[in-house]
């Protein structure tokens, strides 16, 4: 049995150490593989260089430096059990762990305020129907509205071409910002927000097994328990901690083509709601659609 | 439209790639022909059918031929530069198996690297520091014995590159959860430690994992980086990178005790930074680790609990007063602390590294009094593993003081984490029974974290159930071996 | 609105997943891949005679990273073209009883067999003595004058002697305007420069006088100069190594020179044996590539801090090297035998040690450094083709930089290695991998076969102490 280290992200923790499970290889990219398990959980393999997903766990190497190992396909039975991931006799061990979620323990609405509008000011406009849904979503979690709020993700859900559709990646922006955030900022409007939010993710995951592709869908489990691709992580820290966002944008938008993009206008949104900036939300929601 | 025609003598390339390097030039906005060629005769002819004028080039000239806007022209250009420079290629070896591995860090940077990390011997770090330097990267070098002339110029370079130079003789780094040098597992978080002592880090890093704080990076600096010859070169650098770094909100400054104008300068830095600094100033008068820990984290989260744990050991074998209390340290800092908190109430305390009042040994390890001996020094490493991944010496010093006819405390740190020994209870506890069985107090600083690779709760419970005294906080081991000594237990 | 003057070296330090170099304990390197970490361990062994000090010192030396990078883009850039042909009177002042010879300084009494004998030839052909005998007994009783190659700007093969009366190739390094002088290549077997010198050999040192030096002189000077970093960028491409193969760049040469020849108004007949003596010697080009390197490296040298080696010689009794920071100072090990294969029944005890001046090939960057555009001659040294890419692989760790002009095929077109640093030398272990002839011991056996030679290690070290006693301090 070959043992490869990981860097394992600290959301995947219960599946390696957990009792033993089963799970199937779902896709094989240059950079990541990714192994899909019972209750919709995906855990991706990626490079170094790769996507750090929030359910990833990490080879010490580049897609350009791959050890020559035989090929893992679609398909391949998965097992994780004492502590690693097994594929095709290769044990991926964690020898790291990383967090998928903001460090920062304690923040202010003005501070996340502050790096909502610098966030916004990086993006490109969004298109009209995303944008309008976007606006209802936002109303919808401002105002509790559990009813609302679903309709609007689900106008967004599936919504684009990719691997992860464009509304999905803003409605993962927008569910694990909330998750990740909203203890930090510790008062009733943000529990309120939390749990309209986690009302409507949960919805959506019962949806989505049809709605969108398995990947996304994984992904949007992730970020409704708080789990955000590291990059996302370092901005809602950088975010919370009010220190310069540019850099950590800038890392976000080089995730996928537009996955990048659409995670950050998911977390513009989110950080809009839970400081309770509705008004400024949707002039810039206004601004991204006709600039 | 301007027609561009120059001739580059001895500028051979092949024809592919001369033809790639064509569609390039041609395919740049506002070009409207290219040609790069070798200028053989039919390519002379085919510059001429394109219109240009032909200029008088032999086959080893390299023709350079653009048609564009005016506007597009340096552009063209500077894409001539890039496709020629692409036909160049670059280090990629690809399909004929790995090259030889690099002998320096220069090549191991040029492969790739991003970061260096040096051990060799302190004489010959200085070149490989300096290869990462020059080569772009930073370095952490854990080699002792880097003449302090080349830690300054190293640092010079360094800053000179906007890089940081980690030590020499940094014992602990940790960035990003990698743990450098000995390390230990604790978890993320928003405190970043700027350290001019390895196991002091180490220590403060555990502590405030047990606090529920976590730490961002921790930057070992090198113990002499706040001497006056260094004047805290790379503490700065390090400071102003945790200050803009997004995951540090809370910076520890910690060091022996610094040269007071180096203090002072890095003292007027810090207020200029954002983000908040403590100071933990080791020495004599100043606080312990565990006093530091406990501030850091309330300043961190008011609601943060610093709660050292301890595992009780054999209650009939603590029962004082003892003569003597040996301290038998793998760590310096803890080494260090311990004897100041002696000190404060024991007399005659003596050292091979000791503090302003305490005394020399006068008979090696043999000394006798209380005695604290740090055996990761020199002195005893010279061809022997270092007691922090090899517990032998240390077990064949346990049985030499049990020959002593003298009632002891025995006070040891154990270190765990990434690096360190693997199993260091399973080496300790006979030397630990043997010593209780001869009526000695045996008490363990053991500086790690619940996380560490060795299972330290499983460590203490083995080394308590041995009969010794265990506590996570070097500080209260050194307390309670005092106490002990006083025959206050 | 916000600060940046952060260096983003160390943002992204602290942010994104590292690749770490680790050289040293392997405790340290084993505990970061136990945390999943890309490590690129180095494989360090100790410096040569224990030198940590000394390299620490040279390399801190303020003025080596900035008299290196003058040094080495002086040699990368060099444009080295054949413009003429001339004699040794006429190009160097070499006057009659002066001889010039390959390698560091030596006296007659210290010669080897092939200097001795290449030494007798060049009198005999001088006129001053009539017989090997009466030779000896000039150059035993002090009536010849010796002087290295290297310091009159030449370059010679193997015993390398140049007589005034011999025609020279000239060439000149456009970019620089210095020159550099080679005597013409006589072909192989039992030749001058392997310290023959029977009849045959001063009967075509004749003819190379009287017919191919002015023939050759007659045809650069029609096309005025020829470019030979264009010869050598392509020579490598065409499997030349250019120290022991030069099969492709004498093919060049032809290609180029027969044009002009054939032009020139000499008598037909000599036109032919001169086309036919250059295409049937298949190391001419060598005596044009060793004055080519020669004029590349000579801008190189006297740069103050520099520790690149520009010149690396045999004389058949002693290696030497001369360094870039140390001016003209010959650093001096005794001449190892070369391994190799031998040609006919001779074996390695009728082997002379290493001797010539063609080390300056691999000194500039091309010979043994790019031995992986030349597998097909790996088999002189018993080895494999992947041991040519080995070979010029392992020189890219003891060079200063990469030819941006002479290219490695195989190696994606990577450029030679080039430079050679001499405290990497030393750091690593790693010596210079020289290819080479061999001659004879005996005086007049001529060439015995070819290979592969190792420098004396005390050429480096003595190298770097020198550099060291002079470094500025950091």
């Amino acid at each position: 049995m070959t043992v490869i280290r990981v860097a394992a992200s600290t959301a995947i923790r219960d599946i390696v150490a957990g009792s033993r499970a089963h799970g199937v290889v779902h896709a094989v990219f240059e950079h990541a593989t990714y192994v899909t398990f019972a209750g919709g959980r995906l855990v991706a393999i990626v490079t170094r260089d790769g996507v750090h997903q929030p359910s990833a766990a990490v080879v010490p190497w580049t897609a350009d430096r791959r050890p020559a190992t035989p090929g893992v396909q679609a398909g391949a039975p998965v097992v994780a059990a004492d502590g690693a991931i097994s594929i095709a006799g290769v044990d991926f061990r964690p020898g790291r762990w990383w967090e998928p979620q903001p460090t920062v323990r304690h923040t202010e609405r003005s501070t996340l305020a502050n790096a909502a509008a610098d966030i916004a000011g990086r993006l490109a406009p969004l298109d009209e129907d995303v944008a309008a849904a976007c606006r209802e979503l936002q109303d919808a979690l401002a105002d509790g509205d559990i009813d609302g709020s679903r309709r609007a993700a689900r106008r967004l859900l599936g919504r684009g071409p990719g691997l992860t559709p464009f509304g999905d990646d803003v409605l993962a922006g927008c569910f694990g910002t909330t998750a990740a955030l909203a203890s930090a900022l510790d008062d009733a409007r943000s529990q309120a927000v939390s749990a309209t939010t986690r009302a409507t993710a949960t919805h959506i995951l019962d949806e989505v097994e049809d709605a969108t592709t398995t990947i996304s869908a994984g992904l949007l489990r992730d970020a409704s328990r708080g789990a955000l691709a590291q990059p996302v992580a370092h901005l809602l820290t950088a975010a919370a901690a009010g220190a310069p966002v540019a850099g950590a944008v800038a890392a976000v938008l080089r995730i996928g083509a537009t996955s990048g993009a659409g995670l950050l206008h998911g977390c513009v949104l989110a950080l809009d709601v839970l400081v309770d900036g509705r008004a400024e939300g949707h002039a810039r929601m206004n601004e991204r659609q006709l600039a | 439209m301007t027609d561009h025609v120059e001739v580059r003598s001895g500028a051979y390339a092949d024809s592919v790639s001369l033809m790639q390097a064509s569609r390039r030039v041609a395919d740049v906005d506002g070009v409207d022909a290219a040609l790069l060629a070798m200028a053989t005769e039919l390519n002379l002819d085919v510059l001429g059918g394109m219109g240009f004028d032909v200029p008088s080039a032999g086959p080893n000239d390299l023709l350079v031929a653009i048609r564009a806007t005016g506007d597009a022209l340096d552009a063209a250009l500077a894409e001539v530069e890039a496709a020629l420079a692409a036909t160049r290629g670059g280090a990629g070896d690809a399909g004929f198996g790995d090259g030889p591995p690099p002998r320096t860090v220069r090549d191991g940077v040029l492969a790739g690297g991003t970061f260096a990390s040096v051990s060799v011997p302190g004489a010959d770090a200085t070149a490989e520091a300096l290869d990462a330097l020059e080569a772009g990267v930073s370095v952490m070098i854990f080699s002792d014995n880097v003449p302090v002339d080349a830690e300054v110029a190293l640092k010079r370079r360094a800053s000179e590159r906007g890089l940081l130079v980690l030590g020499p003789d940094a014992g602990t780094t940790l960035i990003n959860g990698v743990g450098y040098g000995f390390a230990n597992v604790v978890r993320s978080g928003p405190v970043g430690i700027v350290a001019a002592s390895g196991t002091g880090a180490q220590q403060l890093s555990c502590l405030l994992d047990d606090a529920g704080i976590g730490v961002s990076h921790v930057l070992g600096v090198g113990g002499r980086d706040l001497q006056s010859r260094v004047g805290g070169a790379s503490s700065r650098t390090a400071l102003r990178a945790l200050d803009a770094d997004p995951a540090t909100s809370h910076i520890v400054l910690l060091s022996k005790p610094p040269d007071a104008d180096v203090a002072a300068s890095l003292r007027e830095l810090t207020a200029t930074l954002d983000t908040p600094v403590t100071e933990a100033l080791l020495g004599a008068d100043a606080d312990d680790l565990a006093t530091i820990a406990a501030r850091v984290a309330s300043d961190v989260d008011a609601t943060a609990v610093a709660a050292p744990a301890q595992w009780e050991g054999d209650p009939a074998a603590t029962a004082g007063p003892f003569a003597e209390v040996r301290g038998l340290f793998a760590g310096g800092t803890l080494c260090d602390e311990a004897m100041i908190i002696a000190h404060r109430r024991l007399d005659g305390v003596r050292s091979n590294i000791p503090i302003d009042g305490a005394g020399e040994l006068t008979d090696g390890l043999d000394t006798p009094g209380h005695v604290f001996v740090d055996l990761g020094e020199d002195e005893f490493t010279r061809g022997r593993p270092h007691p922090m991944i090899d517990q032998s010496m240390r077990v064949a010093r346990i049985h030499a003081e049990l020959e002593r006819d003298v009632s002891q405390v025995l006070l040891l740190d154990v270190v765990l984490g990434h690096a360190a020994h693997p199993d260091p209870a399973a080496e300790l506890v006979p030397a630990i029974e043997a010593a209780v069985a001869s009526s000695r107090a045996v008490v363990i600083s053991l500086c790690g974290s619940a996380g560490d690779p060795q299972d330290r709760d499983g460590q203490a419970r083995r080394m308590a159930e041995a009969g010794a005294w265990v506590f996570s906080a070097n500080a209260h081991a050194a307390a309670f071996a005092v106490e002990c000594v006083e025959g206050g237990r | 609105m916000e600060s940046t003057s952060e260096p983003t070296a160390l943002t992204d330090l602290l942010t994104s997943s590292p690749r770490v170099v680790t050289a040293g304990v392997e405790l340290f390197e084993a505990a970061l891949r136990d945390q999943a970490v890309d490590v690129l361990p180095v494989d360090w062994r100790p410096p040569m005679d224990g030198l940590g000090a000394e390299v620490a010192r040279v390399m801190l030396d303020p003025r080596t990273q900035t008299a290196n990078a003058t040094a080495l883009e002086r040699v990368v850039t060099a444009e080295p073209h054949w413009v003429s042909v001339g004699t040794a009177h006429e190009v160097l002042g070499l006057e009659t009883g002066q001889f010039l010879h390959a390698g560091p300084p030596i006296s007659w009494d210290e010669a080897s067999g092939p200097l001795r004998g290449a030494l007798i030839g060049a009198m005999l052909f001088e006129g001053m003595a009539d017989t090997p005998d009466a030779a000896i007994e000039i150059a035993g009783s002090g009536g010849i004058e010796l002087a290295p190659c290297h310091h009159h700007h030449a370059v010679g093969p193997m015993a390398g002697v140049v007589a005034p009366s011999m025609p020279m190739f000239v060439i000149e390094n456009a970019t620089f305007g210095n020159r550099a002088y080679c005597s013409l290549n006589e072909g192989l077997g039992r030749v001058l420069r392997y310290g023959a010198y029977g009849p045959d050999v001063l009967e075509r040192l004749e003819w190379m006088r009287t017919v191919l030096g002015p023939a050759l002189a007659a045809a650069i000077g029609r096309i005025e100069s020829l470019d030979l970093r264009a010869i050598i960028t392509q020579a490598l491409q065409m499997g030349d190594e250019l120290h022991n193969r030069n099969r492709a760049a004498s093919a060049l040469i032809v290609r180029e020179v027969v044009p002009p020849l054939l032009e020139s108004g000499i008598d037909p007949a000599d036109v032919a044996d001169v086309v036919r003596f250059v295409n049937g010697n298949e190391h001419f080009f060598l005596n044009l590539g060793m004055p080519a390197a020669k004029a590349t490296m000579d801008p190189a040298r006297d740069i103050d801090g520099s520790t690149m080696i520009v010149a690396m010689a045999r004389n058949g009794t002693e290696f030497g090297i001369q360094v870039s920071g140390t001016g003209d100072r010959w650093f001096t090990g005794p001449a190892g035998v070369p391994d190799g294969l031998y040609l006919g029944d001779f074996g390695p005890d009728d082997a002379n040690p290493d001797i010539g001046d063609s080390t300056i090939m691999e000194t500039a960057g091309v010979g043994g450094f790019a031995m992986a555009c030349a597998p097909a001659i790996v088999r002189f040294v018993g080895g494999a083709a992947g041991d040519a890419l080995d070979a010029t692989r392992a020189m890219y760790g003891i060079t200063l930089g990469e030819h941006p002009h002479y290219q490695v095929p195989i190696l994606e077109f990577r450029g030679t290695p080039v430079g050679i640093d001499v405290t990497r030398v030393v750091r690593t272990g790693v010596l210079p991998f020289v290819n080479t002839g061999i001659a004879g011991r005996e005086p007049g056996t001529g060439q015995v076969g070819a290979g592969l030679v190792s420098p004396p290690e005390n050429v480096f070290t003595d190298a770097v102490r020198a550099l060291a006693e002079h470094a500025q301090h950091a």
